[in-house]
């Protein structure tokens, strides 16, 4: 099992693995327990509830498999603008 | 399909009440907000005869610049809950990893709830509301990103004074 707090094994068991699953699961959810791929789902939904079932409340990767990951964008918390004002 | 109006308005006696553009300007589109861990997971904890956590609540901002829906991390801490995922965001200084975590999200003034979805730990800490038209500043405990916004159809009238969401 994984330290809580890291999913490095997870991840870099998913990158080694990426370019394999593009072939044969482009565009599904694969849910990652260690170096082990539990499963391909067609729904974040359904592989998060395969993951919980499986593994209760311990940690596990849930992700898309694509060619580029997705990437959080955050512009204005991150320039501190939220709630920007003149001084 | 529910449709919910927001708006802020000047109450002028005797009982006049106009809409007031400014005070939308000033605050933005905010919701108060409780953040639940994900039914799958209250499930588990039940039947494992192990607590299942409260949920934290506060004030959220829709914030369409965002991607993905962020919640102040030591919350989602708080509630037990493990990141499921990491993503990249893209910063001033280069870019940084952010945990991913699955919860769900009550907007009790609408009367939405959101069974599940993948949010982001970010750090709101200092974020508040301006003080502002006789407001006291408010802790901001989420902004509301695009992968919820997804699912709603969101619309602002700045000339008017309001906004309105549906789902």
């Amino acid at each position: 099992m994984s330290e809580p707090g890291s999913l490095e094994r997870e991840i870099a068991y998913f990158k080694s693995k990426r370019a394999e699953w593009l072939q044969h699961y482009t565009g599904q959810y694969a849910l990652v327990m260690g170096e082990a791929l539990t499963g391909t789902f067609t729904s974040f939904s359904e592989a998060y509830s395969v993951g919980v079932d499986r593994f209760g409340s311990d940690q596990f990767l849930v992700r898309q498999i694509v060619e580029h990951d997705a990437e959080q964008s955050l512009p204005a918390l991150f320039v501190g603008a939220l709630f920007a004002s003149s001084l | 399909m529910p449709v919910r109006y927001n708006y802020f308005y000047h109450s002028n006696p005797p009982a006049q009440v106009t809409l007031d553009p400014n005070g939308l300007l000033v605050f933005g589109a905010l919701l108060p907000v409780e953040i639940h861990v994900p039914p799958q997971l209250a499930q588990s904890l039940g039947q494992a005869n192990q607590p299942i956590p409260q949920p934290q609540s506060g004030l959220s901002l829709i914030d369409t610049g965002c991607t993905f829906t962020s919640v102040h991390e030591p919350l989602l801490i708080a509630l037990g809950l493990h990141p499921i995922n990491v993503v990249q965001s893209g910063t001033a200084n280069g870019p940084v990893d952010q945990n991913v975590y699955a919860v769900r999200l009550n907007f009790p003034t609408l009367g939405w709830d959101v069974g599940l979805l993948e949010v982001t730990g970010s750090n709101l800490a200092g974020q508040t509301t301006p003080a502002s038209h006789g407001q006291a500043p408010q802790l901001l405990v989420a902004l509301i990103g695009r992968n919820l916004l997804a699912a709603c159809s969101f619309h602002w009238d700045g000339s008017a004074g309001f906004w309105s969401i549906s789902w």
